[in-house]
């Protein structure tokens, strides 16, 4: 059997309000990764109670596989433009993973 | 005796006291987005069906008419938020867009009102309702950044005109006109005949979503509870005059005062938060939400119908 090839890269993971999903989904490619998954949220930050009872009282999270370089691209490029009005947590991860020139 | 207040009534009070004493009811995301689209497709199809009866050509004038005197909710909000509230720029200018525009379940509620009074009304007021749900949130941004080379505009316009409130309504509306009354005959059971039913589950929802919105009414403070409520019944008693004008029945005139006395907790909302991040969402929503739908819905809708039913009579 042929071992498989592992790889390090970046998975960055941004948590925001569900206005903005197609703003940042843009972003994200713009930014230079190649795709990401969002899913629906809930949780209490200094903005209170994100519960999801209603049309944009939920969140997002996003899960960001790529490169570094566009890691770190993404994470200023989403803090300049949105971290001012608007509900945001943003952080970077190392992660090893097979067929990692994918991402 | 019977109970003079619509049953459907009941149904959101039964969801606001569920909210207050904490219970575990909660409407799914899920049902509160399938009744909505319920919601709209029944208003337009009912606005279609009325409209394939009538020529259309006489309605342009009244349209028109009405969206241009829409304008004066936002502008009136806009100045009393400014100079007796001392709200920031922004967050006057999103609250107004909030007030310019309409609540489809307000509109709903009042033609239930209506056709529980027994009171007969233009079925093509759902017209009227497509036309006033945007304009208003184009003003809002208007008032925040006047004309700015950096508004999306084509991104606003979208989020807008391709919201699905504008979406179902105008689409339901076409079907309806295009099939007519006969042709769309098999539609009436569900969207017709079980429009109370649904009606009173999204107003139950909507009370668990007031409960909720309750204590963001401590950041809204007095001044803008005062204005959630006084601002619709002015803007409500200029629709009243803009119906008379337009020669429209008692019933019409009441869902009209009733369309300019509402505020939008959907369309505009989402606009808003996109095309004015600076407003403080918790100001615009907790007014339209917890102080204005309570009270159109509990005391704004009879109100109204009592404003035109007097001013008819000392008009005559």
């Amino acid at each position: 059997m042929k071992a498989t090839q592992v790889g390090s890269f970046k998975c960055v993971i941004l948590v925001c309000e569900e206005a903005l999903e197609q703003l940042v989904g843009e972003d994200i490619i713009a930014a230079g990764a190649k795709g990401y998954t969002v899913s629906s949220v809930r949780g209490r930050g200094n903005r209170g109670v994100r519960d999801a009872q209603w049309n944009l009282s939920g969140n997002i999270r996003f899960e960001i596989l790529c490169q570094e370089a566009a890691a770190w691209r993404l994470v200023e490029r989403i803090e300049s433009k949105y971290s001012l009005h608007y509900g945001l947590v943003i952080f970077v991860q190392d992660v090893q993973g097979t067929r990692a020139d994918k991402y | 005796m019977t109970m003079s207040i619509d049953p459907v009534i009941g149904f959101f009070v039964l969801g606001l006291l569920a909210g207050v004493f904490g219970s575990d009811l909660k409407l799914s995301a899920g049902l509160s987005d399938t009744l909505i689209i319920y919601l709209l497709i029944a208003i337009g199809l009912k606005g279609g069906f009325e409209l394939s009866l009538i020529p259309v050509g006489p309605l342009i004038v009244p349209i028109v008419a009405v969206v241009l005197l829409s304008a004066g909710t936002p502008f009136l909000g806009y100045q009393v938020l400014r100079r007796m509230g001392k709200l920031p720029h922004p967050d006057a200018a999103a609250i107004s867009a909030h007030y310019g525009s309409v609540s489809v379940v307000t509109f709903a509620v009042g033609a239930s009102f209506l056709s529980r009074q027994g009171i007969p009304y233009e079925g093509y007021m759902s017209v009227f309702l497509v036309f006033l749900e945007f304009p208003a949130i184009i003003i809002g941004v208007l008032l925040a950044k006047g004309i700015n080379r950096n508004t999306e505009w084509k991104r606003l316009a979208r989020e807008v005109l391709a919201g699905k409130a504008i979406i179902l309504l105008v689409g339901a509306l076409a079907i309806g006109w295009i099939w007519g009354k006969d042709g769309g005959a098999p539609l009436l059971p569900f969207f017709d005949g079980m429009f109370k039913g649904f009606l009173s589950l999204f107003l139950l929802g909507m009370g668990l979503m007031t409960a909720a919105r309750l204590p963001d009414l401590r950041k809204v403070g007095p001044f803008l509870i005062a204005f959630g409520i006084f601002v619709p019944v002015i803007s409500a008693a200029g629709g009243v005059m803009v119906g008379w004008m337009l020669d429209l029945s008692i019933g019409g005139t009441t869902l009209l005062a009733i369309l300019y006395g509402s505020a939008s907790y959907i369309a505009a909302p989402a606009a808003m938060r996109i095309a004015i991040p600076e407003a403080n969402p918790a100001l615009s929503i907790g007014a339209a939400l917890g102080v204005t739908f309570p009270f159109n819905v509990l005391v704004g809708v009879p109100l109204y119908f009592e404003m035109t039913r007097m001013f008819y009579r000392m008009m005559l």
